[in-house]
């Protein structure tokens, strides 16, 4: 659908520029030797271009309506990703690997990477193996590693239209640990918990957290963490009944971790799908954000196909008269 | 025999420059050791600084032969000696304190000591392109400043501008303007990477297209002082200005497919960076005409021949392979790759030519010696060298990012298989890189010969050449149509990697073929138009 869109514009423009240049052959031809050509259509688009960027920066930096994570908001053990970023700066991992794939190509994406192992221990435990060693020649504190964690978390999430490719069996991986666990635990959790914690995680009779809340779990998982939180739901605490009679530990951390999924930007309790090998269904995830609508498009392909018109005469109408 | 006193001021620079080419080749040469012997120098050199020095001495070097380029040809183009030479030294002053403060920085990255003041590394910035700290770019823009109150001070009043003088100067103020925002430090990925794109971009957009358009329109003019000419400048000037300037702002949006920013771009920037060849295409065109035109005998040759390589390597290197890797679907698989690779070094060296081509057409006047027999003939295979040189090794490179797609992205090999197989290309990158040393040897040789031995001034003459199919530009346009088709054809091979064969039955032989078909086409190509052009002004056969 993207390549339809793209080519149509291309050709759609292309054919408005020839008809546009046969109707002004006579122009052409009484103008002076001169005059320099199509002044007004010139000045007219660079300030179109100029608009155009005008507006669709605050839109591409996250100011409106942002579509990816915010650095401020993604932590890993207290630190938060633009911490992160300052650690990254001062050690200088782009020039080693890309991120979002720009920098250097000497080692891998890190956003690949972190795509790649997608749990954090399993992020931190990479970052813990290959600091100091001969291929990162540089150590680095336990403290810079939870920050770098955290801004690789956040690398993680970015909305990069699915870019990088990534293979089925690595999708698999990655969201093995979420889907399949996130299909589990919604499973689990609607059966057990929801007539209590509501089908929103939002709560649903008093005294019941709202598991929709970031803050919560932060501060949840700093004071009981997840063990303690493993073993209120076995064994119960004041309004909330045991569960261990039909509950495994490690079906209650399954179900926690689908818990947790609603305070989750843009998850709301469904596995993020990461990679794969296009970036069509991109078009189709972001719908929702106003300046990435159906509406929007339209816009976008109209401007586009206009200005693709006014190049292309530009074009033809210097090679008849330059 | 410099016309006015104040050219002079040009010479420190140009010895300058030509230093921070040979930094910026050395780092290289200790950037590819690394995927030779990847632990020789771990610990004490790391890749990142040898990259950084790479960039870094790449980008100096650049800025010290525009500022050399503009203090020669502004006493000639205003009239008159420059204002405030005082202030032209504190420039230069400035320069020399920034490069040598910021590349002393730089080594701090291997430990991650840096200094942060004001939300903003102070030392050094780990963005490529961007690695110096506020306090060095600072200067630079401190640099800049001075600078920019000396031209407009020096030069007649504005209403007196010719066409090609405003896109010189409109070009170069957009791209100092333009390296703000790059440089600053902002915590959002997708924010930082946006900005660090117009920095970086319009360095090409604005720096290549529209002031080297306007540089050369008015050396052009210079040389040639008749009104045809100049009618025919200023209309070049205004296409070039007008479809650079449009295609290139929206262009960038080939930057924007993956970094965070909206899907729009994939559609906006796709369409327009593909439309971006039509103004270099068109300078190509022009060139030729003018050339035509004109139809003058050049008296510095070497000058000549890397100005005829901006163009080609501007058509080819960036136009048809950055068309190659613009589209959508190409850019999906090749981003983050090799393969950008074999653009971003054909890209560069299109600056590069248009910096040497400048220190080139200064040196004698600088030196006060004439153009001699040895001056000509190194410059002339300094060229060959550092062009030939570059192309296979950016092409080597390009070839490398194939297998690179495929293990990595597609099979999802480990990293280390990539580097593995990345390797068994070294051959051709180092044969290529050697090529271009040695160019770079010749180069600074006549450049140093001139600058500090003595010249007897020994003519050149030109051998006798028939007009043949290599000494002229017959043919010329239906090469560069075929160029043309072998950007379509490595944009094909691409594209194949969505294929069944490559995705479901793992098979590469597809993309692999045809994208290297395309790749070496444009390679012999680009080589071959060098070859034609360069001799066919030399000696003078203009007719296509
Ligand atoms: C001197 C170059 C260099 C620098 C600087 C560097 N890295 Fe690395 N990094 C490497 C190499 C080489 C590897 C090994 C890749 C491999 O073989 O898998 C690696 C591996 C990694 C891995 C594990 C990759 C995997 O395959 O799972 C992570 C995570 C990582 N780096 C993060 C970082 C972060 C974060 C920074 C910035 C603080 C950084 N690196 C800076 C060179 C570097
Ligand atoms: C009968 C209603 C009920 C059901 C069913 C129920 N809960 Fe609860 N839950 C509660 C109440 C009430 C609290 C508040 C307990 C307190 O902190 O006093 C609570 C608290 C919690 C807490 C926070 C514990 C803490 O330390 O603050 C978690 C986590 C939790 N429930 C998970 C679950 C899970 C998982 C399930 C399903 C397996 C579940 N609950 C089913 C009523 C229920």
């Amino acid at each position: 659908m993207y390549v339809r869109l793209f080519l149509s514009a291309m050709a759609i423009g292309f054919l408005i520029a020839i008809i546009a240049f046969v109707i002004t052959a006579r122009r052409r031809e009484e103008a002076s030797p001169e005059e320099v050509p199509y002044k007004k259509l010139g000045k007219a688009m660079i300030i179109a271009s100029i608009l155009f960027v005008a507006i669709a920066t605050p839109l591409s930096i996250d100011v409106v309506e942002p579509r990816n994570p915010l650095p401020d908001q993604v932590t890993y053990n207290g630190y938060t990703a633009a911490e992160g970023f300052k650690v990254a700066i001062d050690y200088n991992c782009m020039g080693c690997h890309t991120i979002v794939g720009n920098g250097a190509y000497y080692a891998p994406d890190l956003g690949y990477i972190a795509r790649r192992a997608w749990d954090p221990e399993a992020i931190r435990s990479l970052l813990r193996t290959f600091a100091g060693t001969k291929h990162m020649p540089f150590n680095l504190t336990d403290e810079e590693i939870d920050k770098l964690t955290a801004w690789m978390l956040y690398l993680r999430d970015l909305n990069t239209n699915r870019w990088p490719p990534m293979s089925p069996k690595e999708v698999v991986f990655a969201q093995q640990a979420q889907q399949g666990a996130l299909a589990e635990g919604k499973q689990l959790y609607e059966k057990y918990c929801a007539s209590c914690h509501g089908l929103d995680g939002s709560g649903a009779v008093p005294g019941t957290p709202n598991f929709r809340d970031k803050a919560w779990w932060e501060t949840a998982l700093s004071t009981t963490g997840w063990e303690g939180l493993v073993n209120v739901v076995l064994e119960g605490k004041n309004g909330m009944p045991p569960f261990k009679s039909v509950l495994s530990p490690e079906q209650a951390r399954t179900v926690l971790e689908y818990a947790k999924s609603f305070s989750e930007a843009g998850v709301k309790g469904e596995a993020k799908i990461v990679g794969g090998y296009s970036f069509e269904p991109s078009f189709e995830e972001n719908l929702d954000i106003w300046y990435e609508s159906k509406g929007a498009w339209v816009v976008y392909w109209l401007f586009t196909t206009l200005f693709a018109a006014a190049l292309l005469y530009a074009f033809f109408y210097w090679y008849a008269r330059g | 025999m410099p016309a006015y006193k104040t050219q002079k001021l040009a010479a420190p620079l140009v010895v300058v420059a030509v230093l921070l080419f040979f930094i910026q080749l050395i780092f290289g040469g200790i950037a590819a050791l690394y995927y030779i012997s990847p632990n020789a120098l771990s610990g004490i050199i790391n890749f990142n600084l040898a990259r950084a020095y790479h960039l870094n001495g790449l980008l100096f070097w650049l800025f010290s032969a525009t500022f050399a380029a503009v203090i020669y040809v502004l006493p000639v183009l205003s009239g008159r000696e420059i204002a405030y030479p005082g202030l032209v030294k504190a420039v230069i002053a400035l320069l020399l304190i920034t490069v040598i403060g910021g590349f002393l920085s730089l080594p701090l990255m291997q430990s991650g000591s840096n200094i942060w003041g004001f939300g903003q590394p102070l030392l050094y910035e780990g963005k490529e392109y961007v690695e110096l700290g506020r306090i060095w770019d600072i200067l630079v823009l401190l640099a800049f400043a001075l600078f920019s109150i000396v031209v407009l001070k020096t030069l007649p009043p504005m209403r007196e501008w010719p066409l090609a003088l405003w896109a010189l100067v409109f070009g170069a103020a957009i791209a100092f303007v333009l390296y703000v925002p790059g440089n600053i430090f902002f915590k959002h990925v997708p924010t930082s990477e946006y900005f660090r794109w117009w920095t970086v971009h319009y360095w090409v957009e604005g720096a290549l297209e529209v002031a080297y358009a306007g540089a050369f329109g008015l050396l052009l003019m210079v040389l040639i002082p008749r009104p045809e000419l100049k009618r025919v400048v200023d209309k070049y000037i205004f296409y070039d200005v007008v479809l650079a300037a449009t295609s290139g702002i929206l262009g960038q949006g080939h930057h924007y497919f993956w970094i965070g920013t909206p899907t729009f771009w994939i559609l906006v920037g796709g369409v327009f960076s593909a439309l971006e060849i039509l103004p270099l295409t068109l300078m190509a065109f022009e060139a030729l005409k003018i050339a035509k035109k004109a139809n003058i005998k050049f008296e510095n040759i070497p000058s000549m021949y890397f100005m005829v390589g901006i163009l080609l390597f501007g058509v080819v290197g960036v136009a048809l392979q950055g068309l190659v890797i613009t589209w959508p679907w190409t850019n999906w698989w090749e981003h983050g790759t090799w393969v950008t690779m074999l653009h971003a070094h054909e890209c560069m060296m299109a600056f590069a030519m248009g910096a040497i081509s400048l220190i080139y057409f200064a040196t004698p006047g600088l030196a006060d010696k004439p153009i001699d027999r040895t001056f000509t003939i190194w410059g002339k295979r300094a060229f060959t060298l550092i062009a030939t040189g570059q192309i296979i090794m950016a092409t080597s490179f390009g070839l490398a990012g194939l297998p690179q797609i495929f293990n990595f992205w597609v099979l999802g090999k480990p990293w280390s298989v990539v580097l593995d197989i990345r390797a068994k290309f070294m051959p051709g990158v180092l044969v290529g890189a050697s090529l271009v040393f040695v160019g770079f040897l010749y180069y600074a040789a006549s450049i140093l010969r001139h600058m500090f031995f003595p010249v007897r001034g020994e003519k050149y003459e030109p051998e006798k050449a028939p007009p043949t199919f290599m000494n002229t530009l017959r043919g010329m346009p239906i090469l560069i149509v075929l160029a043309l088709v072998f950007a379509m054809i490595g944009t094909a091979g691409l594209w194949s990697f969505f294929s069944d064969h490559v995705l479901v039955a793992k098979d590469p032989t597809i993309p692999y073929t045809v994208t290297s078909i395309g790749f070496i086409g444009l390679a012999v190509l680009l080589e071959l138009m060098l070859v034609k052009f360069t001799r066919a002004l030399e000696y003078g056969y203009y007719d296509l």
